[in-house]
């Protein structure tokens, strides 16, 4: 496979041109309505869940609060000192509903949901061949969530992506399931299982799911449809002739299986021909994405969840029950699926319905102390529940807490790689649980010093650099504007009155020569605090 | 062959020779010193530890610990075998220094798992139970550190050296058992200087008690929370240990990093007994690249090449301090590798009966367990070691009770462990 490294790269170089002339379908976005029937609907389900469970909701958070959550969720970063000013300034009525249109709108929140959907659909791991290049899947999604395509497109195209990774980026997504030259039909089985249909196919592989209606055949079937695919130089090509070869703990050797849909075959026609259709990905893809098949936008609008709210209606994200089977949750799922497939897939509709319902705009503490019914409050969502940041969104917040400025990111290219190369050693030594980012995990130890004594709060933070320490130092007209400009720009709030009595003696104590360093340490500890590590 | 000790071979005297003969001379200034606790309690008396050195990927016995030489084309190694410490056990020849140390483990040659994948077989070596559905079981190390009272130094009880970023070794017992991750052993640890004057960071602190308070209102209950103080507590303790030298081998003398190897193994493996000595329970170190589908001759003689030195400096090492009396040693992977060279001259996932080396801590050294079929044919093994036996036998050595029932999180009582300790293994 060497030989085709080099032809690999001169292709993935010029590649790019290719793309960039391709057009994506897209849905205008536009700002929620006020009165927009689904997110009724959905605050109706909420309180019909809330009523149902005997839980009483929480009051609401204040709207920095909301807006921290706004930021976090869409761009994956808390706000800056800039945008909370911009945002005390507006005087919209209902302005967090303009602010998460206008966040949506922004290419962070396509570049941001690109790189958490690419977690779902290949993990965070590296490449075992030349023909794959993560980045580019990467730009693919965040040109298809720019555009506002619709999402069963984004899908289809993914899952009978074939030709060359370098021409068409969403061949990527094949690419990365291969290994040992080879395209590992079983991981992009599962791959496909987990994003699309939100299962776990992963039991079926070699026997009947017992906790679902999943079987080995279906699993097998599904394969059948990969089996096909295989590298033929540096394209991805597909032979209807192939066969899935289950492993030799799964079926007798010498067994195969042919591509075969699981059930509701009549999913995967294609109704622009009169023909039956042929078994190859492009009936898998139709028969994902049909507009019947409820497992896909059941499985999107999950995902979408957990990312806005740090956890899915339906947990595991990428393990939802049969459709038909009761939740808890199920009314606040069934609207954000009718949502979703009325409005044709549109990701920017649904999050705007997401971030605009009641849930969202819970506060997330609350005066239980009895663990089962905290847990019980949680499980109806009658509070916002609190999450811990991830790598990702830890770093770009230690980041953005350099500057009382919006960050737009690095615009040369040596400084671009530079905090791309930062970005990823934080997340290495943080520990990124790439596709399980979505399981609960506490912060670890290493977690802890590293936010404590890291390079990157040292970048941020360092009194001797001229650093945010050093601007609040010098610019606050007062010490009371100094250390709420530390609070605003950390936690996206004010301090009350205990944290004003510990910290403003400190401030107001200390001389020209050491006030850098007061300020530099107020911004340490704030940071390091379990408010700013938490989405709250 | 192996080379044999000549009447007088100062390259063939172990550290343990040098420390007798040093001791009887009045010379014992001359050695590396020893840690307090060590030299507090030695031998039998100490508090036992394990030293797990993680073969990630699967390593082939056939390459290693059961060559099978003049095996038919196809099955046996092509690599040469040499006599050991063990008479009558030859291993492949890429490992003449662990040849010398063999007799103070014992081999192996019969592990049987059920587990043909990585992330499968991990779990079930690791942990001694199959993955389930419903319940993450503990590593053999979080049990340990769950189990065994604690020694009191201000280090973590179980950690990891060059281990993988993402797991979860406490499972059901809760994360407060998982590991502490070291990513470059050898050098300061990483992270617990806080690079400011001791009066800054006590201010750092006296705030973030304050911050902590605030954010707790409310959410006193919060699970998130509770495991975020915990974590930033151990991490201050961390930062605030006296035995932080520990981790660096720069102290130890340039033969001794020699002997171990100047690779990162082989650092981890130096700071393995380092930490030991200080009261450490349990220190894992990972060695990639065992996963030789393709070309297994290369990768299997590349990795010995890092592995022979390390670990048998380790046991030697372990042995000179009186240390290896209570230190279990284990190298092991999630699986061995298929008797059948493939059309890529490498080897697949072999469960079915695999090799590892275990000793000390009061395990039985120069046994040979079991035996695999030289032609390739029968999977089954004589005497065949279950992985929950191999567990069981360390678990019995250092003392815990493995088939006690601890109940996890939803309620369930799980035996700790539901194999039987290997008799050969444990009689002296």
């Amino acid at each position: 496979m060497k030989q085709w490294g080099f032809l690999a790269v001169v292709i993935m170089a010029t590649g790019a041109v290719v793309w960039g002339s391709r057009s994506a379908a897209s849905i205008t976005s536009r700002p929620l309505d006020a009165g927009d029937a689904h997110l009724e609907q959905l605050d109706a389900a909420c309180v019909e869940i809330w009523l149902r469970g005997g839980v009483e909701p929480v009051g609401e958070a204040d709207e920095l609060t909301v807006l921290r959550r706004l930021t976090l969720g869409l761009h994956g970063v808390i706000p800056s000192l800039a945008q909370i000013r911009e945002f005390e300034a507006d005087r919209r009525p209902d302005r967090l509903r303009h602010w998460a249109h206008a966040l949506l709108e922004d290419r962070k929140f396509a570049d941001y949901f690109a790189e958490r959907f690419a977690r779902a659909l290949v993990d965070t791991l590296g490449a075992e061949t030349d023909l794959y290049d993560r980045s580019r899947l990467v730009t693919y999604l965040a040109d298809r969530f720019d555009a506002n395509a619709p999402f069963d497109e984004t899908a289809r195209q993914l899952i009978s992506a074939s030709g060359s990774p370098a021409v068409r980026p969403e061949v990527n997504f094949v690419t990365a399931a291969i290994s040992e030259d080879q395209l590992n039909v079983e991981m992009i089985t599962r791959r496909m299982g987990r994003a699309f249909l939100g299962q776990r196919l992963d039991c079926a592989r070699c026997h009947d799911d017992p906790y679902s209606s999943w079987r080995q055949d279906g699993f097998e079937g599904l394969a059948g449809y990969f089996a096909q695919a295989s590298l033929e130089g540096i394209v991805v090509r597909d032979d209807a002739t192939r066969k899935y070869t289950p492993t030799p703990d799964a079926r007798p050797e010498g067994e195969t299986a042919s591509a075969c849909l699981p059930f509701e075959p009549q999913w995967g026609a294609d109704s622009n021909s009169d023909d039956d259709a042929s078994a190859d990905r492009e009936q898998l893809a139709r028969w994902i994405t049909h507009g019947e098949n409820r497992r896909f936008p059941r499985a999107i609008v999950n995902r979408l969840w957990a990312i806005v709210y740090g956890r899915p209606l339906s947990s595991p994200v990428d393990n939802l029950p049969d459709p038909d089977v009761p939740l808890v949750l199920s009314p606040l799922l069934d609207v954000l699926e009718q949502a979703f497939v009325a409005s044709g897939y549109d990701v920017k509709y649904v999050l705007q319905v997401m971030v605009a319902s009641r849930p969202f705009r819970l506060a997330s503490r609350y005066d239980l102390r009895d663990e089962g019914e905290i847990d019980k409050l949680l499980r109806h969502f009658a509070a916002f529940p609190i999450s811990r940041l991830l790598p990702c969104e830890a770093f770009a917040s230690l980041r953005q807490t350099a500057s009382v400025n919006t960050l737009v990111g690095q615009v040369d290219p040596v400084g671009r790689f530079l905090e791309e190369a930062a970005a990823r050693e934080y997340g290495r030594e943080y520990g990124d649980f790439g596709c399980d980012e979505l399981e609960p995990a506490p912060v670890t130890t290493e977690q802890a010093l590293l936010q404590m004594n890291g390079q990157a709060i040292r970048d941020s933070l360092d009194a001797d650099t001229v650093g945010l320490a050093n601007q609040l130092a010098y610019l606050s007209s007062s010490d009371e504007r100094c250390l709420e400009a530390c609070y605003l720009v950390c936690l996206a709030r004010r301090p009350d009155r205990t944290e004003q009595k510990h910290f403003l003696p400190q401030l107001q104590q200390a001389d020209s020569a050491t006030r850098v360093e007061v300020i530099a340490d107020t911004l340490w500890s704030l940071v390091n605090s379990p408010e700013f590590v938490h989405n709250r | 062959m192996r080379r044999r000790p000549g009447p007088f071979d100062w390259q063939q005297l172990s550290r343990r020779d040098a420390l007798r003969i040093s001791v009887a001379g009045g010379l014992s200034f001359l050695l590396p010193p020893l840690g307090v606790r060590a030299r507090e309690e030695r031998g039998t008396g100490r508090a036992k530890s394990l030293i797990l050195l993680w073969m990630n990927g699967g390593q082939s016995q056939l390459e290693s610990w059961d060559p099978h030489p003049g095996g038919p084309a196809g099955i046996s190694t092509s690599l040469g075998t040499i006599s050991t410490s063990i008479p009558g056990v030859e291993i492949a020849e890429s490992y003449p220094q662990m040849a010398e140390q063999l007799h103070r483990v014992s081999v192996i040659r019969s592990l049987v798992s059920q587990e043909t994948s990585h992330e499968r077989g991990r779990h079930a070596v690791r942990t001694g139970h199959r993955q389930l559905r419903h319940v993450v079981h503990p590593t053999l190390g979080a049990i340990l550190a769950h189990q065994l009272p604690t020694v009191e130094v201000a280090l973590p009880p179980y950690l990891s050296l060059l281990g993988p970023p993402r797991s979860y070794e406490g499972g059901h017992l809760g994360h407060q058992y998982d590991a502490f991750k070291v990513h470059q052993p050898g050098g300061a640890l990483k992270n617990v200087d806080a690079g400011v004057s001791s009066e800054r960071l006590a201010r750092r602190r006296k705030n973030l008690a304050v911050l902590t308070n605030s954010f707790r209102r409310g959410r006193e209950a919060a699970a998130e929370v509770k495991t975020y103080e915990r974590a930033v507590d151990r991490a201050q303790q961390l930062m605030d240990s006296r035995q932080l030298d520990v981790f660096r081998i720069d102290t130890e003398s340039q033969a001794t990093r020699a002997a171990y190897g100047s690779h990162e193994f082989g650092r981890g493996c130096l700071v393995a007994r380092r930490l030991v000595e200080r009261g450490v329970r349990v220190v894992e170190v990972s060695l990639n690249g065992w996963d030789s589908h393709v070309d297994n001759l290369t990768k299997q003689r590349g990795r010995a090449k890092v592995l022979d030195p390390a670990m048998s400096a380790l046991i030697d090492d372990l042995a000179a301090r009186d240390l290896l009396q209570s230190t279990v040693v284990l190298c092991v992977g999630e699986f061995g590798r298929t008797p059948t060279i493939n059309k890529n001259e490498g080897r697949d996932h072999w469960p079915h009966a695999f090799s590892c080396l275990v000793g000390g801590g009061g395990i039985a050294g120069g046994r040979r367990i079991g035996a695999t079929d030289p032609t390739g044919q029968s999977r089954a093994p004589s005497d065949p070691v279950s992985i929950p036996d191999l567990h069981a036998t360390i678990l019995a050595t250092l003392g815990v009770e493995y088939g006690k029932r601890l109940q996890t999180p939803t309620g369930r009582r799980l035996a700790i462990c539901t194999g039987s300790p290997v008799a050969q293994l444990l009689a002296e």
